[in-house]
C-alpha cells in the first residue's frame, strides 16, 4: 500500500509539472509560436542585443550606410580669352562617408573632371580643340553627430595641376580646407559649401590655385517626388581678382530602375560674372546619381 | 506515518493541478491561442537623399499555405530630415491569417521595436499579426499611415 501511494505521489508530481509548463507556455501564445518556428529553423532567432544606447547612437546617423555615384554633364559656351570656344565637362564625384562611430562620419569626395574643349584660344594666342583630364580633386569631411536636421562637416582641401599643356587649367597644386553646412527642413534643404585654396607650387602662367570658393544651395522636393533646385558656384581666384559665378537652376527625379535608385537631373546654366578665358553666358548640365547601400 | 504524509502530499498535489486546470481554462477564455498561419522573409532598402527625396526597395515572400508569394512594403522611412540609407533584414511569422487576400493591408507597431529590441509585432486593419524578427543598420520609422503590405504583380 505504502509501495502504490509513493507510485502515485510521483505520478502526480510529474502531472503537476506537466500542467505548470503548459499553462505557463500558453500565457505567451505569440512568442510561443514565433519561438517554436525559430526553432523549427524556418526564421532566424533575434541576435543578442548588446546596449540599447549604443545601438541608438550606431543607429542615429544613416548617413554613413550609403555612397553616392554623381556623374555631371556640362557644356559651356563663351569660352576663351575671345569667349568664340566652347567646352563640354564630366565630372565624376562619389561621395563616400565612412562611419567614425557615435554617429560621427567622415565624407570623402574625390572629384575627377574629364574635359573636351573645342577652338579654345588660351593665353598663347593659338585655338587649340581637345580632350584631357582636367584635375583631381579631394574634398573631404568630419561631420560629428548633431543629433539635429543640421549637418556640418570640415577638412583638407586638395587640388592636383592640371597637366603639362595647360590647356586645361591651372598647373599649381592646390591645398586648403573645406566646410560645408546643410540643414534639410522638411521639403527644403539648403545651405553653403566652400573652400579656401592656396598655391603650394606650380606653374602660375595658366592661372593659379589662389580661390575663395562658396556654393550656396536652395532645393525644394515636392510631395510626388521631384526636385527643384538652385546652386551658384562663385569662385573668386585672389590673383586675378575676377570671380567666376555660374547661377544653376535644375529639376530632378529618382527612379527605382533593376532595385537601385537613380536620380536623373538638368537644368540650364547662366554665368552672372566669368574669370578671363572662363565660360560665360549660357550653359547646361546634366546629372546622374547612383547610390549604393553599404 | 509515512503513509500519512504520502496521503498529505497527494492532498496537496491534487489541489495544485486543479488549481492549474482553471488557470488554464481561465487564461484561454481571457486571451485565445493564435497559432502561425505562414512565415515570411523581407529585404526592405531606405533611401533618403539630400535633397529630401526618397526611394524605397522591398522584397517579401509569404509561404501560406505551402506556396509562396511576393510582396512588397511601403509606409518606413528614415526619419523626418534625415539623409542617409537603411537597410533591414528579416522574417517572422504570420497569426490569423484565415484568408491570402487578408495578408494585404495597413499594419500598426503594437510591441517591440526592430532598431533597438530586434523584434516588432504589428497588427493589421484586418486584424492580421505578424511578429517580425531582424535586424537594421540604420533607422527605420513607421509611417503614420502606418506599413502598408500589397502582393506584388
Amino acid at each position: 500500500m505504502i509501495s502504490l501511494s509513493k507510485v502515485l505521489c510521483v505520478v502526480m508530481a510529474a502531472a503537476f509539472v506537466a500542467f505548470s509548463s503548459f499553462v505557463i507556455a500558453q500565457e505567451i501564445p505569440a512568442r510561443e509560436g514565433t519561438v517554436a518556428v525559430e526553432k523549427s529553423g524556418a526564421i532566424p532567432a533575434p541576435k543578442p542585443m548588446t546596449n540599447s544606447a549604443d545601438i541608438a547612437k550606431q543607429l542615429a546617423n544613416p548617413i554613413a550606410n550609403m555612397i553616392s555615384l554623381p556623374l555631371q554633364y556640362q557644356s559651356s559656351r563663351g569660352v576663351g580669352i575671345n569667349q568664340s570656344g566652347s567646352g563640354q565637362s564630366l565630372l565624376f564625384q562619389p561621395v563616400a562617408p565612412f562611419n567614425l562611430g557615435g554617429g560621427d562620419t567622415f565624407i570623402l569626395r574625390p572629384i575627377i573632371a574629364g574635359v573636351r574643349e573645342v577652338s579654345i584660344q588660351g593665353p598663347t594666342g593659338q585655338p587649340y580643340s581637345g580632350y584631357g583630364i582636367s584635375s583631381v580633386t579631394i574634398e573631404s569631411f568630419y561631420a560629428p553627430n548633431t543629433n539635429s536636421s543640421w549637418i556640418w562637416g570640415i577638412g583638407p582641401y586638395a587640388q592636383s595641376p592640371s597637366g603639362n599643356s595647360g590647356r586645361f587649367g591651372s598647373q599649381q597644386t592646390g591645398a586648403g580646407v573645406t566646410a560645408v553646412v546643410l540643414n534639410r527642413d522638411g521639403p527644403w534643404t539648403y545651405g553653403v559649401l566652400g573652400f579656401q585654396s592656396w598655391n603650394v607650387g606650380g606653374n602660375a602662367t595658366y592661372g593659379t590655385q589662389n580661390n575663395l570658393y562658396g556654393q550656396p544651395f536652395l532645393s525644394y522636393t515636392t510631395a510626388n517626388g521631384w526636385n527643384y533646385a538652385a546652386i551658384m558656384e562663385a569662385q573668386y581666384n585672389y590673383d586675378a581678382h575676377r570671380t567666376s559665378n555660374p547661377l544653376y537652376v535644375g529639376a530632378s527625379k529618382v527612379l527605382v530602375i533593376d532595385g537601385t535608385p537613380i536620380s536623373f537631373g538638368a537644368g540650364p546654366i547662366y554665368y552672372v560674372s566669368n574669370t578671363p578665358g572662363g565660360p560665360s553666358g549660357w550653359g547646361a548640365r546634366a546629372t546622374v546619381t547612383l547610390v549604393i547601400l553599404e | 506515518m509515512k503513509y500519512k504524509m504520502c496521503k498529505k502530499l497527494m492532498a496537496v498535489l491534487v489541489a495544485l493541478c486543479l488549481g492549474t486546470l482553471c488557470h488554464l481554462s481561465h487564461a484561454e477564455a481571457d486571451q485565445p491561442i493564435p497559432s502561425p498561419s505562414a512565415t515570411f522573409t523581407i529585404d526592405i532598402k531606405i533611401y533618403a537623399f539630400v535633397t529630401g527625396q526618397t526611394a524605397n526597395t522591398s522584397t517579401g515572400i509569404l509561404t501560406y499555405q505551402g506556396k509562396q508569394y511576393l510582396f512588397t512594403v511601403s509606409g518606413v522611412g528614415l526619419g523626418k530630415n534625415q539623409i542617409g540609407a537603411s537597410h533591414l533584414v528579416g522574417s517572422g511569422v504570420v497569426y490569423n491569417l484565415n484568408n491570402l487576400d487578408d495578408f494585404e493591408g495597413s499594419y500598426d507597431q503594437i510591441s517591440g521595436g526592430i532598431m533597438v529590441a530586434g523584434h516588432a509585432k504589428l497588427i493589421s486593419n484586418k486584424n492580421v499579426g505578424i511578429h517580425l524578427i531582424g535586424s537594421t543598420n540604420g533607422p527605420v520609422i513607421i509611417s503614420p499611415g502606418g506599413v502598408v503590405i500589397k502582393f506584388s504583380k
